[in-house]
């Protein structure tokens, strides 16, 4: 059958050559646009060891009349107790109904762009000088974001004196960088490589985070933040509600309670749904908005392409088929041997194709043309993936190709034999 | 002849006005980010500095970031070739943040508030239905005077006259000057709701985009050059820091976002940028090419007894050749129609992605339809067509006669 399929292509070898080209063609791309989007699923589905569902960041400003004339900036007023107007705004804000409850911290609340980085020694290793990312957090940051921990007891880890932290591992499960690196349970004590040398007491470790969906596991501090750095504008205040009343919370909330939060200098500007707001910062809209059309003009082009050159060959091989179909080949038998010849087409071009693209992967022309590409070592992607791209390409391309010969297949299967017989 | 085979001429007519949508999409896009248009009638002859680099030699440490005003006003305000020099405050996000009220009242207006100078009124074309801008000397003496849209005076004064009433910004007291009708968001630089000087802001909100409008466009490598120069007494008075001082760029590369930490990296961003645009055009333009021609070559396979007997009668050989890729052009100019409203429909209906502008916003219509657009459908069209037609009918126009006759095509 498949050797028949061979010989019937090898005949219309000219218009042939077209189709694999344009398989060829089509299947690179979708190779790639294949390849991007089964990382961008699995970056997604990853746990990004927040719980961020039902959960709202509060931002405050500070009013302009009240800093105008300070030309450091930094709106210091030196009257102004912060602690104080940051525990009515806590009490406030806990009062409010469906707020469980309420967290302050620095540099720590998912999905915001900046960052704090520092150089910590592990254990008694002094060679090492690996780089972390600190957050600062109080108690109920770990309640708000529903993160659990190893630690016996969270609440006074605060006390000034005893510098506790806690860590969290990389992808693999370890705390450090590729040069040096232990279990978590392991590691007792961390010095800071700054010129202090503060040492910090580890209590405890809590699963893996990362900052952004498509971000890396970057091996993170939690330390505790104190009372005293207090102060509404600079904190990221974050809160948790209810499940059932995060209905139209926002609206509500910024209404109710907009006249309650001015506190002093402070004024909420806004209160937005981490969530959404996730959504909006770290998603690559652009990038995977451009994947979404070229796939699907490419898959509207071969559509075109496969049913207008079927259509034309089913054409001329009338009679071809009309005799066929009067020596006993049923009308399955026709269709058959029409989706069998659309398919091989595509297989040849397929092994052509995956050539391409694996040696083009290996190169750097992606990066030149600023074509998005997976970074599969931070996403734990490895060779396996060649052959999820090959089947999905290859599968997609069956599907489509397959519902545009039915037509001309189906055009062909109907032509009355003793007609067709007669036009010889 | 389109009549004789209808399926297959939709066929062909669809695949152009596909290619041609996506391609036209691409070009009409980027039209309306790069048309000088009011109020951003200067686009053309201006230039934009967006981001700096400060580095400390002797440390190794840097800071990056938006232009501070202390840099706009000590290094570009002085510069002598532009014509004019303004800074505006990055419109980060699509979320208005600024808190509007009225003395006395509870109720609060989220607004886009762009925080300039005077110098920003000339370059940009605002049409002012009452008041005028802020003026330099109010820019000076820091005097909090606004500039708001008619939509927002409206929203605040509910039909009252609101020229020379004051109104609260984060609870700062400003008095309108002058109110301006509504701009599109299209325009990432003029659009806003209020317009307050620099001078009247506390040091953290005075971050900028600085605009060097030039006399003409031949002005610009004298302007960088000055720009180089600026960067030099910077580092003569804070040494051992330097500056970098992006680009400045012309508004083609402001608008597509490149950013670099030196010449050399934007430089090889823009070529980047380059390449990649000529990438998609050619997949854009090569598949639906390569398809054409398939579908081409089938139809003159069709028809080579025809062409025989018209060359038996004695037509040339580029007779033939014209005749088909002409046959074709009709093909591809009824596709391109087609692609062009298409692409139309779906730069209206996907501004929000393409354009980056909220949904509800308007598009101007007098960005949609120039001449140079009209002219890249056409050039397109002739492109495709000569793509899909140019080998079957060059290999029909080498037929030998006898053997068209008898169909045989070997």
């Amino acid at each position: 059958m498949i050797r028949h399929i061979f010989k019937i292509i090898w005949n219309e070898r000219k218009t042939n050559a077209w189709i694999v080209l344009e398989y060829i063609l089509v299947f690179c791309v979708l190779w790639f646009c294949v390849d991007y989007l089964y990382y961008m699923g699995k970056c997604y589905w990853e746990p990004v060891g927040f719980d961020t569902k039902n959960t709202y960041v509060i931002e405050m400003q500070k009013r302009p009349d009240t800093s105008f004339n300070n030309t450091e900036g930094n709106g210091e007023t030196g009257e102004v107790d912060k602690l104080a107007l940051a525990q009515t705004f806590l009490n406030r804000v806990k009062n409010y109904p469906g707020v469980e409850n309420v967290c302050f911290s620095k540099w720590a609340a998912p999905f915001d762009r900046s960052s704090y980085m520092s150089g910590y020694y592990i254990d008694e290793d002094t060679t090492h000088n690996v780089t972390f990312r600190l957050r600062w957090v109080s108690e109920s940051f770990f309640d708000v974001f529903r993160i659990n921990t190893t630690a016996k007891e969270i609440s006074g880890w605060d006390t000034p004196g005893t510098n506790q932290i806690l860590i969290t591992p990389n992808r693999e499960g370890l705390f450090g960088n590729e040069e040096y690196s232990a279990p978590p349970e392991d590691v007792k004590k961390l010095t800071s490589s700054t010129s202090d040398r503060k040492e910090h007491t580890v209590i405890g470790s809590a699963e893996k985070m990362k900052d952004g969906y498509f971000n890396s596991y970057f091996c993170n501090i939690l330390l505790p933040l104190v009372r005293e750095e207090y102060d509404l504008r600079e904190m990221q205040i974050c809160l948790r509600v209810s499940p059932g009343a995060d209905k139209d919370f926002e609206e509500r909330f910024t209404k109710e309670m907009r006249e309650q939060l001015m506190l002093g200098p402070y004024f909420m500007s806004s209160l937005k749904s981490i969530d959404k707001n996730a959504r909006i910062m770290n998603w690559p809209t652009d990038d995977l908005n451009g994947i979404y059309a070229i796939t699907a003009f490419l898959i509207l082009n071969i559509f075109l392409g496969i049913i207008g050159t079927f259509w034309y060959r089913t054409q001329a091989r009338r009679s071809e088929v009309g005799l066929r179909l009067a020596l006993g080949s049923t009308r399955w038998g026709v269709k058959k041997l029409i989706f069998g010849e659309t398919l091989l087409l595509l297989f040849i071009a397929s092994i052509v194709g995956v050539n391409i693209c694996i040696n083009i992967g290996h190169t750097e022309l992606l990066e030149l043309l600023d074509i998005p590409i997976a970074n599969r070592i931070d996403a734990g992607i490895g060779n396996e993936q060649e052959f999820i791209n090959y089947a999905l390409a290859f599968g997609l391309l069956a599907v489509i190709s397959l519902i545009a010969v039915w037509y001309p297949a189906r055009q062909a299967a109907k032509i009355p034999p003793a007609e067709a017989l007669r036009d010889e | 002849m389109l009549k004789q085979n209808k399926f297959i001429s939709m066929i062909a007519i669809m695949g152009t006005a596909l290619a041609i949508m996506m391609i036209m999409t691409i070009i009409v896009t980027d039209e309306i980010k790069e048309i000088s248009t009011a109020p951003e009638i200067n686009r053309n002859r201006t230039l934009y500095v967006n981001y700096q680099v400060k580095r400390d030699t002797a440390r190794n440490s840097w800071q990056s970031g938006t232009i501070p005003y202390e840099t706009l006003k000590e290094y570009l305000y002085p510069l002598k070739t532009p014509l004019y020099v303004s800074g505006v405050n990055p419109l980060w996000s699509n979320i208005p943040n600024t808190l509007i009220t009225r003395e006395g009242s509870s109720e609060i207006i989220n607004a886009h508030m762009r925080i300039t100078d005077a110098a920003y009124w000339k370059i940009m074309s605002f049409s002012f239905t009452q008041g005028r801008p802020f003026s330099d000397g109010e820019f000076q003496s820091g005097i909090s005077a606004a500039v708001v849209s008619k939509t927002l005076a409206q929203q605040i004064f509910k039909g009252e006259n609101a020229l020379g009433e004051t109104f609260l910004v984060n609870f700062k007291p400003y008095r309108i000057v002058g109110i301006v009708d509504d701009v599109s968001p299209v325009f990432k630089q003029a659009y806003g709701d209020l317009w307050i000087p620099h001078t009247t802001q506390p040091v953290e909100n005075r971050f900028t985009e600085v605009m060097l409008m030039a006399e003409s466009p031949e002005d610009f490598p004298a302007i960088i050059e000055e720009v180089r120069r600026m960067e030099k007494k910077f580092e003569t008075e804070h040494s051992p820091w330097i500056l970098y001082l992006k680009g400045p760029v012309n508004n083609k590369v402001f608008q597509k976002g490149i950013y670099g930490n030196n010449a050399e990296e934007i430089a090889s961003a823009i070529a980047v940028q380059k390449r990649k645009m000529i990438f998609i055009l050619l997949i854009l333009l090569l598949i639906p090419a390569i398809n054409l021609s398939g579908l081409s070559l089938s139809r003159i396979k069709k028809r080579t007894e025809e062409i025989g007997i018209r060359k038996a009668f004695g037509a040339k050989k580029y007779t033939i050749l014209i005749q088909v890729l002409f046959e074709n052009l009709i093909t591809s100019v009824i596709g391109g129609v087609i692609g062009l409203v298409l692409s139309y429909v779906v730069v209206f209906r996907m501004r929000d992605w393409l354009l980056d502008v909220p949904a509800d916003s308007m598009i101007p219509v007098n960005t949609l339809i120039s001449f140079p657009v009209l002219l890249a459908v056409f050039a397109v069209c002739l492109i495709i067509n000569l793509l899909s037609a140019g080998i079957p009918a060059y290999r029909a126009s080498r037929m030998k006669i006898i053997n068209s006759l008898n169909q045989n095509d070997k």
